[in-house]
């Protein structure tokens, strides 16, 4: 599983953060996305694609078996 | 306008249009979801929106930059003669790089890591309100003496406003909040709001401490970044979001649990692993956001199967797109019933969506997982106490809660 990130997309309301929190972080100053695992265990798709699709700035991709 | 049908002179609703009863979508909006394209709605001054009511018409709007949320902008769907008075100067009514420079300056704050650090003190509030009330004793209502003493009290401390001023702040408001008031109520409202803000921050200045306010003056205000006048009215902001919206899911979403004694069972069977389902399946339910959002579009864009031209207003339901069949899987229960076990709704837009999407909404899930759990805990048998033919909904507010709720145990 590969994942992307559009930090300039990203509007830091941290909902990647409650779904994946293995996964995703945010930056203290500002709130933008950090990703802590860019390929994470497949036992994380189901986390990271709630991720995906509950990102209100669609700033995450996930691609890859 | 005729009141009684909804129907504005030309033939279009009229704008907002608002719940029956407190737990069902209108039929108006539940039929305009359902039917192909888009319908126009016409709004108190007579402008005529489009109305969205599809999840993904909804979310795409919210996240496209095509659409606007200046609310300087001719032709923005105004959702009251002095909405541009009352919230002109507020950074959710600008766009991209302005408004994403303002909204960072408080996002730092309302994290889901900082709304946790915030849970202790938040199930302090809640426990303190909780023995006030019961050392009152039944009936008590709910609204004002549990719900929004909980919310206040929680904004104000990470805001920074001290317990005295935070109730003259909260009286002030409800004349903002609701659209029935008097345009002068509600800019003499907003102006009292903003003159106790600016004194506070003023405060800051000497006496800085560790609050969000003190921040923004000592910090963003001091590096340049924004003026003093804008972090008040961010102030302003930040009090006047954080306490009505989620006083009301409280309020609403008790009467929800009394209404679904088996809901509130299943809850309190396992709070710890139902919580957060339930303050999900809460935000989705009662989708308590009724009038709101409402952008404007700055270039032609096709949407819902409609093309809007630039210039084009358009409103949207919230509570239609989180009900829409097409965006959620449905379970054992409909999607127009309350199932607290439900799964795969986070993509729900209760928050709203795209970059303006509710900046506090870590914060509210923490009170709310927080706030049902040790009410129901403390007070098992906590029961209404008024008829329920009595029970008043706020039909004319920006959003959709009880004005009161009395309760006995």
């Amino acid at each position: 599983m590969i994942i992307e990130i559009d930090e300039d997309g990203c509007v830091g309301a941290g909902q990647c953060v409650l779904a994946a929190p293995l996964v995703f972080d945010q930056r203290e100053d500002d709130g933008i996305v950090v990703l802590l695992d860019e390929d994470p265990p497949e036992s994380e798709r189901v986390h990271v694609e709630e991720a995906a699709i509950r990102c209100p700035a669609a700033a995450i991709r996930v691609a890859g078996a | 306008m005729s009141e009684e049908t909804g129907t504005a002179v030309s033939g279009r609703k009229a704008y907002p249009i608002v719940r029956d009863t407190p737990f069902e979508l209108s039929p108006t909006l539940e039929e305009a979801r359902e039917s192909e394209g888009l319908t126009r709605v016409q709004t108190w001054n007579g402008r005529e929106p489009w109305l969205l009511c599809k999840h993904a018409d909804v979310r795409q709007a919210l996240q496209d930059g095509r659409f606007s949320a200046d609310i300087q902008a001719e032709g923005y769907p105004h959702n009251s003669p002095t909405q541009r008075e009352t919230e002109g100067a507020l950074f959710i009514h600008m766009d991209g790089a302005e408004h994403a420079l303002r909204r960072r300056t408080i996002i730092s704050s309302l994290t889901p890591k900082q709304a946790e650090r915030h849970r202790p003190r938040v199930i302090e509030i809640v426990d303190e309100t909780l023995d006030e009330m019961v050392a009152r004793g039944g009936p008590v209502d709910l609204i004002e003496h549990f719900a929004l003493r909980i919310t206040t009290a929680v904004i104000c401390e990470i805001l920074g406003v001290g317990h005295e001023t935070a109730k003259r702040v909260v009286d002030a408001m409800e004349n903002i909040f609701d659209l029935a008031a008097t345009p002068e109520e509600r800019v003499k409202a907003n102006e009292f709001v903003l003159d106790v803000m600016r004194d506070t921050a003023h405060a800051k200045k000497e006496h800085p401490d560790e609050s969000l306010l003190s921040r923004l003056v000592n910090v963003t205000v001091a590096n340049g970044d924004l003026e003093f006048e804008e972090i008040v009215t961010i102030g302003r902001f930040v009090i006047g979001a954080g306490h009505e919206t989620t006083a009301n899911m409280l309020g609403l979403g008790t009467l929800a649990f009394l209404k679904n004694p088996d809901q509130l069972d299943i809850l309190m069977s396992d709070p710890e692993t139902f919580a957060p389902t339930t303050v999900e399946e809460m935000l989705r339910y009662l989708s308590i956001v009724q009038v709101e959002p409402s952008r404007i579009a700055i270039e032609d864009v096709e949407i819902g199967g409609q093309v809007v031209r630039a210039g084009d207003g358009v409103v949207m339901s919230l509570m239609a797109a989180n009900r829409d069949p097409r965006a959620f899987e449905t379970g054992e229960r409909s999607l127009d019933q309350l199932d607290v076990t439900r799964t795969g709704i986070t993509h729900h837009v209760a928050f709203g969506y795209g970059p303006h999407q509710c900046v506090g909404q870590n914060l509210a899930r923490v009170e709310m997982q927080v706030a049902w759990c040790r009410l129901f805990q403390r007070l098992p048998g906590l029961r209404l106490a008024m008829a329920e033919e009595d029970l008043e909904f706020k039909r004319t507010g920006l959003n959709y809660g009880l004005t009161k709720l009395l309760v006995d145990w």
